[in-house]
């Protein structure tokens, strides 16, 4: 591997240049667009109340039909667009916050500090995430800032694993000794050679662990520890949707489809990333 | 050792329960399966007083003293006549003739007398109104006397939630209870089945079916698919949601003659924004009722501001605070409040308060209020509400046929708390209780309903629509207003 | 002492797992006292009831004590009682555990020669429509919501069409038709998230593998491409998966909790679920007991397995 390419190629790589690519980060910035400026995208109010018009089947003016409270379906998920995106993002930021810092000393010392580290990650890898959300939901009240606290102490194992491996990998090479016998100090060996370098990788998870979030969230509005309303997220919709299997399917089925399509789109963008920061293996 | 554990262990892997064998080998045919919301784990009548308990376990494994039919009328349970002095304070009552607990010991009015006091000994909603009783009093094998010191109107109906264990049970009851009931109960696996099996000896008519399963389904969805798929033959209590999305031709709508179950929003009286009573008020003008029964209750129920139900001697037909945004913002302004931000409390697993509450918030919204809706963990709510830590809290409760049970059980803690300042309620719930003359308790209630709606420390939601879901081959299944499925008189047609 | 090491290590992860699930249970708002009651736990009547019931339980004991009894009692091997049903903690766990492992189990075993079969399929097939079709499968599999795939399941096969039941748990022995049939639905679920998860796996290391020299030797000395596939990248490819699998039973574990909720299992996590919500801190905390131990040592089990079949990997 060419551990020793400078940062900018390395990170370069990663914009997209085949045709799936393409298409992808074209999404993406959609659905950017659609999280920032909802209202360019559906004419109706996501928190309308129509007693007239509760559980319609879809039709052209409401393409997924209407929910329990007259609104339009589509217009609900495309307002919680935004939320969701901050919730899986928020909580990857946060995740890295902290294991990206632990990651590198636990690889780069080793010792005490790595074991302890490693005793940590693995503790937070055994605890069951169910029960520590309604831990958090209980103490901290259901929100997007509980869910992304939740969500972002769920993944700093995965993250700390990642980048401990990749330093453990670099401080064994050239590179890296030449620097430490030149007489550089280890926040600048951590920084300047190491950091950039591993940079890539972490990147490339970003998306697989976004597209967990939403399946999480999902799972925890699932048993009731969501965001409130009028606050949406596409978790909170499934909640409210399961109640319509029988009478309503099409609503279930709207917002689970979309769910489903959103995290499997973010899932590939992170094997192509992994494709194209890895070109000698490409196999994702 | 080892090895013992490891075969132990193999037997668990492999084996059923000893309680799951039979009733997965039971004909099914004679088996009613009834889904409920949430398992039972304690089955202590004087220690579990959740409604929960009272509604599937009470009225099959146990008599009370006296009972309700299907239209809140008292009936003779173990009991089968009572008999009161004109002050409300001595109350002799006759026991049935021949009745058995399940361990074959008869019913004796001593071993009543020693359910009593035990129940008394616990205390809570359930034992307190027996600790004004002074003296229980075995007049003879069958008959058995309780004097209260003062006169308390509603003893008979508090009676109804009382349910007599058998003495040699009192220790083992949380796992083994013993009571007359026409069920014994046979086991608890627990999330799975509470299985109860026909009591053949019972003293009254006998059920016509020889297995009684509850089982624990959360969702009511999901208990309505379990219906559809044949394996659960009556839902029980599910959501308003689910109750009004029946294919008719698959299952039938069961309904009581009436609905005791009401919704209400307590409010927050001394503390913060909402001590003032204009506040209150205003907020109550911003409360859609017609728009939240269409939308939340799907039109079913009714929707008046008396915080008793319709169907209740004492309620009273009152005006309340009609839908109007003008009159809300004018009570705002006079009270001097802008950009005001109120919370909702609510416990999870309620979808109807949800859509009620979010109904409110929009219009709310329109008059410059800010609502905050809180859905938490029941075990959170139930903190935040025993603890009168709210600006605003939802709530339901079944309002027993005495009207007292509303101001006892919702109203006092507001009264004896710091949450509502008003002596004269304090006053009139007391003189509800201490006479026996139906003419003077109905202008008492009355008065107290005017004060509950004038001043708000309760607004009355409506009141929920009440019912079950029944396959179509279950005949004879009743419910009562309070919500209690009148299991025992169910036939299963093939 | 580096003997030692992973022993001490594991020992650890216990005492700190218990210890943070101890403190954060009390510090979660949530009293199991006023839960007993409902809510009428606030009047004033029923307060001397209220304390009862706290002495009962020992929940009126400064939490360092608390503690100090749960840790010698976990170290006798007493996990307790329930706070609400007075049952043994050990019996409750022990009448539970047989329907989770089974569905783990199951899953495991039917996710495994399914995901082997595609991702080899599409790993020889690279580049065509049959390999981004098993992909793109893959990939959705992984990203659909568990209980909403549960709910349409039970809608479809179980309301719908009638072809297995929509819920409960048999035992194996008491009638293993039944228990089958039972388990279909349950299986299926859990199992595609795993389908999603060793698909890809088993394609990347495959794929890697094709394209080792050893096998373009072969090749070049004209075995059969079909014969190198299986018997060259299969053993190259496939040990990794026991490693994988073994981290991925914490994740099944979390599913578990939310399928056996769908299909009314009376599995652990419905009834870690449970007591968490009725705040049952003995049985809560004798499950999670139960569960870290069990993840950490099918996780060593994983790796000694891996060991034995690579002997390049003991070093």
């Amino acid at each position: 591997m060419s551990a020793s390419a400078p940062i900018t190629t390395r990170i370069g790589r990663l914009v997209p240049r085949s045709p799936a690519g393409i298409v992808l980060t074209l999404l993406g910035i959609g659905v950017v667009l659609v999280a920032l400026f909802p209202a360019w995208f559906t004419p109706y109010q996501p928190n309308g109340i129509n007693a007239r018009a509760i559980l319609q089947p879809p039709s052209p003016a409401n393409p997924f039909g209407t929910d329990e409270l007259g609104s339009d379906v589509l217009a609900r998920i495309i307002y919680g667009t935004r939320l969701e995106i901050a919730i899986a993002m928020g909580s990857v930021a946060l995740a890295a916050l902290f294991a990206v810092p632990a990651g590198l000393l636990a690889g780069y010392r080793g010792k005490t500090a790595d074991w302890i580290l490693t005793l940590i990650a693995d503790s937070i890898l055994s605890f069951p995430i169910v029960l520590f959300a309604v831990m958090v939901v209980a103490s901290m009240g259901a929100s997007v800032g509980t869910l992304i606290f939740v969500l972002g102490i769920v993944f700093i194992p995965r993250i700390f694993r990642l980048v401990r491996g990749q330093t453990q990998v670099l401080v064994e090479q050239g590179f890296v000794r030449g620097a430490r016998a030149m007489g550089a100090g280890t926040f600048d060996i951590l920084l300047r050679h190491i950091l950039p370098n591993i940079l890539g990788p972490v990147l490339v998870i970003v998306p697989q662990l976004m597209a967990v979030a939403i399946l999480i969230e999902a799972g925890l509005s699932f048993i009731g520890l969501g965001v409130q309303p009028p606050q949406i997220s596409w978790g909170s919709l499934l909640l409210v949707s399961k109640n319509y299997y029988v009478n309503a399917i099409w609503y279930p089925l709207a917002v689970g489809a979309v769910t489903t399509l959103a995290s499997a789109l973010l899932v590939f963008a992170g094997d192509l990333a992994a494709n194209a920061i890895n070109p000698d293996r490409r196999s994702g | 050792m080892a090895r013992s554990g490891l075969t132990a262990f193999a037997v668990a892997l492999l084996g059923a329960s000893a309680l799951a064998a039979p009733a997965a080998l039971a004909q099914a045919d004679t088996t009613l399966t009834v889904a409920i919301s949430g398992d039972i784990d304690n089955f202590d009548p004087a220690t579990n007083q959740l409604i929960a308990f009272q509604q599937a376990i009470g009225n099959t494994v146990f008599d009370s003293l006296i009972g309700y039919d299907e239209n809140l009328e008292l009936v003779p349970r173990l009991a089968s006549s009572w008999d009161v002095n004109d002050d409300a304070t001595e109350f002799t009552l006759t026991l049935q003739e021949g009745a058995t607990f399940h361990n074959g010991d008869p019913v004796t009015a001593e071993a009543v007398i020693a359910s009593l006091e035990r129940s008394a000994e616990f205390g809570g909603v359930i034992g307190t109104p027996l600790q004004r009783v002074t003296m229980f009093e075995a007049v003879d094998e069958g008959t058995v006397r309780m004097t209260l010191e003062e006169g308390y109107a509603p003893f008979l109906t508090a009676l109804t939630v009382v349910f007599i264990l058998a003495p040699d049970s009192f220790e083992t009851a949380t796992s083994e209870p013993i009571g007359t009931g026409p069920f014994r109960f046979e086991g608890w696996v627990p999330n799975d089945a509470i299985t109860l099996t026909r009591n053949d000896e019972y003293w009254g008519e006998l059920p016509a079916f020889e297995t009684l399963e509850f089982r624990p389904v959360p969702d009511s969805q999901v208990a309505l698919t379990n219906l559809y798929a044949g394996d659960v033959d009556i839902v029980a209590e599910p959501s308003t949601a689910v109750l009004n999305q029946i294919d008719e031709s698959q299952a039938q709508l069961v309904q009581p003659s009436a609905s005791n179950s009401m919704a209400y929003v307590e409010m927050m009286g001394t503390t913060g924004t909402l001590s003032d009573v204009n506040v209150r008020r205003a907020l109550a003008h911003a409360f859609d009722r017609e728009s939240v029964q269409a939308i939340a209750y799907s039109g079913l129920g009714e929707s008046t501001p008396s915080p008793l139900p319709t169907s209740s001697w004492a309620y009273a037909d009152l005006e309340g605070y009609p839908f109007d945004l003008e009159a809300a913002r004018g009570l705002l302004e006079e009270a001097g409040v802008d950009g005001l931000t109120v919370g909702l409390e609510m416990p999870a697993g309620f979808p109807e308060a949800e859509q009620m509450a979010r109904v409110w918030q929009s219009s709310l919204a329109e008059v410059g209020v800010t609502l905050d809706i809180n859905v938490s963990e029941l075990s959170v709510w139930l903190d935040a509400y025993v603890s009168r830590d709210y600006d605003m809290t939802w709530n339901f409760f079944g309002v027993s046929p005495d009207p007292h049970s509303f101001f006892d059980v919702i109203l006092r803690p507001h009264f004896e708390g710091d949450v509502y300042d008003n002596p004269e309620v304090a006053e009139l719930v007391e003189a509800g209780i201490s006479t026996g003359d139906m003419a003077e308790r109905e202008e008492i209630y009355a008065e107290l309903q005017d004060i509950v709606v004038d001043e708000l420390p309760v607004m009355t939601v409506q009141s929920r629509p009440v019912g079950a879901i029944a396959a179509p081959h279950v005949e004879g299944f009743a419910m009562n207003p309070l919500g209690w499925g009148l299991y025992s008189g169910v036939t299963l047609a093939e | 002492m580096t003997r030692l090491l992973p022993a001490l290590r594991i020992l650890a992860i216990i005492w700190v797992v218990i210890t943070v699930v101890f403190v954060t249970l009390r510090l979660t708002p949530g009293d199991p006292a006023e839960l007993l009651l409902g809510p009428t736990a606030g009047r004033q009547d029923v307060q001397e009831r209220l304390a009862d019931i706290r002495a009962q339980y020992g929940l009126d004991q400064p939490i360092p004590v608390q503690y100090a009894i749960f840790v010698g009692n976990v170290l006798q091997g007493d996990l307790g009682e329930s706070n609400r049903s007075a049952r043994p903690v050990i019996s409750m766990i022990a009448a539970a555990a047989p329907v989770t492992i089974w569905l783990i189990v199951l899953s495991v075993g039917t996710a495994i020669p399914i995901s082997i079969f595609l991702g080899m399929i599409a790993a020889a097939r690279r580049g065509r429509t049959l390999d981004r079709g098993i992909r793109s499968l893959a990939t959705l599999c992984m990203a659909v919501p568990s209980f909403w795939l549960g709910l349409l399941f039970l809608q479809w096969f179980a309301s719908g069409l009638g072809w297995f039941p929509s819920r409960g748990y048999v035992a194996p022995l008491t009638d293993p038709g039944g228990f089958m049939m039972h388990m279909a639905l349950p299986v299926i679920t859990l199992a595609i998230f795993l389908v999603g998860t060793l698909t890809r796996f088993v394609y990347t290391e495959t794929a890697d593998t094709l394209q080792r020299d050893y096998i373009t030797v072969s090749r070049a000395m004209g075995l059969a491409s079909r014969t190198i596939l299986f018997r060259f990248a299969a053993k190259n490819s496939l040990t990794p998966l026991i490693i994988v699998v073994g981290v991925e039973i914490g994740t099944l574990i979390g599913g578990a909790v939310i399928v056996e909720e769908v299909f009314g299992l009376p599995g652990l996590g419905r009834l870690l679920l449970g007591a968490v919500m009725s705040r049952d801190y003995p049985v809560v905390q004798g499950t999670i007991l139960v569960i870290t131990v069990a993840v950490i040592l099918i996780n060593i089990a994983a790796e000694m397995l891996y060991r034995y079949i690579t002997p390049q990997a003991r070093s």
